[in-house]
């Protein structure tokens, strides 16, 4: 199966573009994207984002496979450069990046993320799979206290329960089996500035209108740059499609 | 007609004095045609200020509907919406120009067709009326307004224009796409299927209605049965007493799926939730009225089987002492 890629990151209405997205050109029938939003108090998080991006993308060159354990292997050395990187040269700023990375092959693909920064699947216009957030709502939604469809205006959104940069274990979120792909699986991972505005329905009800994924992330875009406020977040995507070999 | 879908349809003409707007339906009783080219719904706003605004949209409104409705089989659903659109299009100019009124006559018109068998949706519009999907209480806009407001925003995702560059005066709701036009650049469509669910509602609406209604108070009219919700919408929308209330028109098409189990039939069969359901029913003479009765029932057969027991074994205990 082959995967074709459009990304997107803009810096919203800051000036400061702390979101990164990245990808590894395909080597021995494997490719990967990771896609990070980066935060820091005393500014950084541009360049923390980058980091992690390059970094994890690195790492998994050195041993890329379709493999859980590889990329639980590849958040930890991240989540080790970050707090190096925090109490070397930055050892008061707090350093929090949220990120997903998600790879194929043949014709698996699997995903994981920490944080906010989702990945969606999409099959026959319905969403089948979406990460769900490492934050305080969505910890709300597992008690039964809100709904999945509240977390977008809900108050907790951004409080997030695991980051690279947090202190103690990492608990990345790993798709627990291989997703086997069909051609016209498409996908989108994408940072809480660009999913804040944009719901699921409106991605699928966009898709249907779009000739390319360009185009797909663009009338997504137009409808974050119509709804959002003047100072919003920094928004980020990369949509991938599955196509048959030819 | 087909058993699963039903329709509203309701429009004002507010603080006009003509009603511009215009919608229709397609022949839902023709079941052959609507195994392929389903179920459409079809609304159209004649452009205030300009003139024959009325004779504009019900023209295409008449056009488009009898274009769509001579699709061929093998025609896909949104090459025929497209090719309707142009005709209505074409059929609107032509009045304009018979008018001598080209450059001042036209019409917005919105379009959803519904194929009820393989639930897919596909809509097209050129302007500004809208075309909603209603589900789970989430109110989500399927099209784009062809406008300037539109145009601007497109503009500054492609970082060529900044927010603070919109001049005070600019008329963000300027049409940039509308029937009428020479060419329609800017029609926003379904080029693939848009999965629908059972229960699924499409709303289709003029400015009038949501200029007026935001989508909170749009979603609180939205209940009960289709025809009810478009009453329910303009009245909302006279409700606010708008001193410039434009034209105001709202259709629907709503899914049921045959197979879908009403929400009575779930809540009757699901286990411990009797006594809910029960209060939520009326009674038939086949059921107890209240569960209390069915209670009394259950002791009533109890009372009987004990006394019954008793009886026997007084009689086995008579039948004993006798022999």
């Amino acid at each position: 199966m082959k995967m074709v890629a459009a990304t997107l990151t803009k810096p919203g209405g800051r000036e400061l573009n702390e979101d990164c997205v990245g990808c590894l050109s395909p080597e021995a029938g494997i490719s990967c994207w990771a896609i990070a939003d980066g935060q820091s108090e005393f500014g950084g998080g541009d360049i923390i984002a980058q980091h992690v991006v390059k970094t994890m993308l690195g790492t998994y060159q050195a041993n890329a496979a379709i493999s859980q354990s590889i990329l639980l292997n590849v958040f930890e050395w991240a989540q080790r450069d970050v707090l190096n990187l925090q109490s070397s040269e930055q050892p008061n700023h707090d350093l929090r990046v949220a990120v997903a990375m998600f790879c194929t092959g043949g014709r698996s693909a699997l995903w994981a993320h920490i944080g906010d920064v989702r990945v969606y699947a999409f099959r026959n216009g319905e969403v089948i799979a979406r990460t769900k957030d490492h934050s305080v709502s969505q910890a709300l939604v597992n008690a039964g206290e809100i709904t999945s469809d509240e977390v977008r205006g809900h108050a907790d959104r951004n409080r997030l329960l695991g980051f690279l940069g947090s202190k103690g274990k990492l608990h990345p979120t790993v798709l627990e089996n291989r997703f086997i792909l069909q051609p016209g699986d498409l996908f989108l991972m994408c940072t809480n500035g660009f999913w804040e505005y944009v719901t699921e329905l409106e991605m699928l009800a966009d898709w249907c209108k779009s000739l390319c994924l360009e185009d797909w992330l663009e009338r997504m875009e137009v409808r974050i740059l119509m709804t959002a406020p003047e100072r919003h977040d920094n928004y980020s995507a990369i949509a991938l499609m599955a196509e048959q070999e030819s | 007609m087909i058993e699963d879908i039903k329709l509203g349809n309701a429009q004002a003409i507010g603080a006009r004095e003509e009603q511009q707007d215009a919608f229709g339906f397609s022949n839902m009783d023709d079941l052959e045609f609507v195994q392929h080219g389903g179920a459409v719904a079809v609304v159209a706003d004649g452009i205030g200020g300009h003139a024959h605004g009325g004779e504009a949209s019900q023209l295409a409104i008449r056009e488009f509907l009898l274009d769509y409705m001579a699709k061929p089989k093998q025609t896909t659903i949104p090459d025929a919406l497209y090719h309707a659109l142009k005709a209505a299009n074409r059929a609107v100019s032509k009045f304009a120009k018979s008018q001598r009124q080209t450059q001042n006559c036209g019409t917005t018109l919105v379009a959803a067709a519904l194929h009820p068998e393989s639930l897919s949706l596909y809509w097209i519009s050129g302007g500004d009326s809208r075309l909603y999907l209603l589900r789970d209480k989430q109110c989500v806009q399927l099209t784009s307004d062809s406008n300037y407001a539109g145009q601007l925003v497109k503009k500054m995702s492609q970082g060529t224009f900044n927010r603070d560059e919109v001049k005070p005066e600019a008329n963000l709701g300027a049409l940039t796409c509308f029937l009428g036009m020479r060419t329609l650049d800017e029609v926003d469509r379904a080029i693939r299927p848009f999965k629908l669910q059972a229960g699924d509602w499409l709303v289709l609406c003029t400015d009038g209605v949501y200029n007026t209604l935001n989508t909170s108070e749009m979603l609180d009219c939205l209940r009960k049965e289709p025809q009810e919700a478009c009453d329910k919408l303009i009245q909302s929308v006279l409700a606010k007493n708008l001193k410039n209330q434009d034209n105001a028109t709202a259709a629907i098409i709503a899914l049921e799926l045959k197979d879908a189990p009403k929400a009575e039939a779930k809540v009757t069969y699901l286990p411990n939730q009797e006594n809910s359901a029960m209060d939520n029913r009326q009674a038939s003479p086949d059921e107890p009225s209240s569960p209390t009765q069915g209670r009394k029932k259950k002791l009533k057969l109890w009372q009987i089987l004990t006394f019954a027991a008793v009886v026997l074994i007084a009689a086995i205990l008579i039948d004993y002492k006798l022999f």
